[in-house]
């Protein structure tokens, strides 16, 4: 049951990291020399999401 | 499938292989474990690292030459430009030695532990929660000295709202700096715990679908070997983000905390 | 720098002692099997908080401060060689811009100077002809007239001689008839009519 329930969780953090890199590659489309910058924020954005991701395995390790 | 039923135990074995065992002495008394060993492996890197970058800059004088230096200067011009100036305006020649101490701390921990068979010195919650620690009470104290004790409790209340949200909002705010003490721990510890977690248990998989070939060739055996394959292609993959991740987790730890110290100077 | 992290060293000093407290007292509360995991353990906890302070002190001291002077140094140089280099250049516009005015009003005074040259040099040329031409024309007037002078004592004197030699051609036609008297008369009378003539 804990891994389903982390499976659940990890949804949520795609969904949240698809939306990031949605962002990131259409404001790359329209205004390519930005790009670094760009990438820069896309990564931290991903960062907290996959955070929360991965204090859901800790959860799932812990209460087994 | 045999590999797969030993699978179960084995992931139990990594799992407490990552968890703190005390090498000499208690776990909850006087010890020393094996998180604190590579912590101190990492900080006498980092200290060897950083005074024979300063040793050799104030023996090139102003121009820099050779990639060691201008790797160094790199992250610390990235360090200054980047984290402090772009975020604390002017002044940022306070909070630089501690901006540049959490990041390098961090960095040279989490890149120790990149190396196959070292551990990263943030990979407990101990280290991280030291860390974490130390930043908020930071922000605390410089949140304090700038606006005075009760100054900084009511600047955690937005203004222009009226008395009773007022103080339902600041409940919250003051829940929610309570909060970035635990989140920046434990954001810190589950990335790198984690990651390592998970590169062990690829490796492991890997290693126990190459079993079936050494004690027999059977095209069973053969097809779980290409299997092995695939789970090390994988855990190349995962080499490498775990790299990624750990300069990403330094820089996300030092940029909140700069944020942190931000809004605690100005008042929001 | 030095009395804040004195101060932020016992404020810390303070939390870790209390953090210490609550971990101590941590594994007499009841927890899940593993959440073991997210307690912070002493062995861990204070080596690692010591372990940061101490580096944090260290490299405040000794690394950052010579790190950023060098930095700040680097982009000072930078700054004031650019400002060096554009004050130069600007200069070197300004003067380049003054020697072409210069050059420019040298040209106007040479072509000023050589115009007015060629406008003497013509003046003086025509004076000069001019002057040879009257004193030309004073020449020849003067010689003309030394010429008529001349003419005229030629005729006086031819005359006188004209009258003498018909007074004797006359004397040895007519033989010796007339006295001079009369022959002087005589001849006068014909060099007149003579005279007329010619001047006629």
């Amino acid at each position: 049951m804990g891994v389903i329930g982390y499976g659940l969780g990890v949804v949520g953090a795609g969904i949240g990291i698809g939306l990031a890199a949605l962002g990131a590659t259409s404001s790359i489309a329209r205004q390519p020399e930005v790009q670094g910058r760009l990438f820069t924020v896309f990564i931290l954005a991903s960062a907290f999401v996959e955070a929360l991701a991965l204090i859901g395995f800790v959860v799932t390790l812990i209460a087994q | 499938m045999n590999p797969l039923e030993k699978l179960h135990e084995e992931i139990d074995g990594l799992v407490d292989s990552f968890t703190s065992q005390a090498i000499v002495g208690d776990i909850w008394g006087v010890g020393l474990t094996q998180y604190t060993f590579w912590m101190f492996v990492a900080i006498a890197l980092l200290l060897i690292v950083l005074f024979v970058f300063v040793k050799k800059q104030a023996a090139h004088g102003l121009v820099p030459r050779g990639r060691f230096v201008n790797g160094v200067e790199f992250l610390v011009e990235y360090c200054r430009d980047d984290l402090c100036k772009g975020l604390l305006g002017d002044t940022w020649r306070n909070h630089f030695p501690f901006i540049a101490s959490i990041f390098f701390f961090i960095l040279a921990n989490n890149i120790v532990g990149i190396i196959p068979g070292c551990k990263p010195g943030t990979g407990c919650i101990g280290t991280a929660g030291a860390l974490a620690l130390v930043s908020f009470v930071y922000f605390i104290v410089i949140g304090v000295r700038s606006q005075g004790l009760i100054g900084y409790i009511k600047s955690l209340a937005p203004e222009g709202v009226a008395f009773p949200m007022n103080a339902v909002v600041w409940l919250i705010e003051v829940f929610s700096t309570f909060l970035r003490l635990i989140t920046l721990a434990v954001r810190l510890f589950c990335n790198l715990f984690a990651g390592h977690v998970v590169m062990g248990a690829f490796a492991l998989l890997c290693s126990l679908f190459f079993e079936p070939i050494l004690q027999g060739i059977t095209p069973i055996a053969i097809g779980e070997a290409g299997a092995s394959l695939f789970w090390l292609a994988i855990l190349l993959v995962i080499y490498g983000v775990e790299i990624m991740v750990a300069a990403i987790q330094a820089y996300v730890f030092t940029l909140l905390s700069a944020v942190y110290i931000q809004i605690a100077e100005q008042g929001e | 720098m030095n009395t804040k992290k004195l101060g932020l060293t016992r404020v810390v000093a303070m939390a870790s002692g209390m953090a210490l407290v609550a971990t101590a007292a941590a594994p007499a509360c009841a927890f899940a099997a593993g959440a073991d995991i997210l307690v912070p353990k002493p062995p861990e906890f204070i080596p690692a908080l010591i372990a940061f302070l101490v580096i944090w002190l260290i490299l405040a001291k000794m690394a950052w401060p010579m790190i950023i002077k060098t930095l700040d140094a680097r982009e000072e140089k930078i700054a004031d060689d650019l400002k060096a280099a554009e004050d130069a250049k600007s200069l070197a516009v300004e003067n380049e811009q003054r020697s072409r005015e210069s050059i420019i009003a040298a040209e106007n005074e040479a072509a000023d100077i050589i115009a007015a040259a060629k406008r003497e040099g013509e003046e003086e040329r025509s004076r000069i002809i001019a002057e040879a031409n009257a004193s030309a024309v004073n020449i020849i007037a003067k010689a003309r007239d030394a010429v008529e002078a001349e003419r005229k004592k030629a005729m006086v004197q031819l005359s006188g001689q004209v009258v003498d030699l018909s007074v004797e051609i006359a004397a040895k036609i007519i033989g010796d008839a007339l006295d001079n008297e009369e022959q002087h008369h005589l001849a006068e009378k014909y060099l007149l009519e003579v005279g007329n003539l010619n001047d006629e």
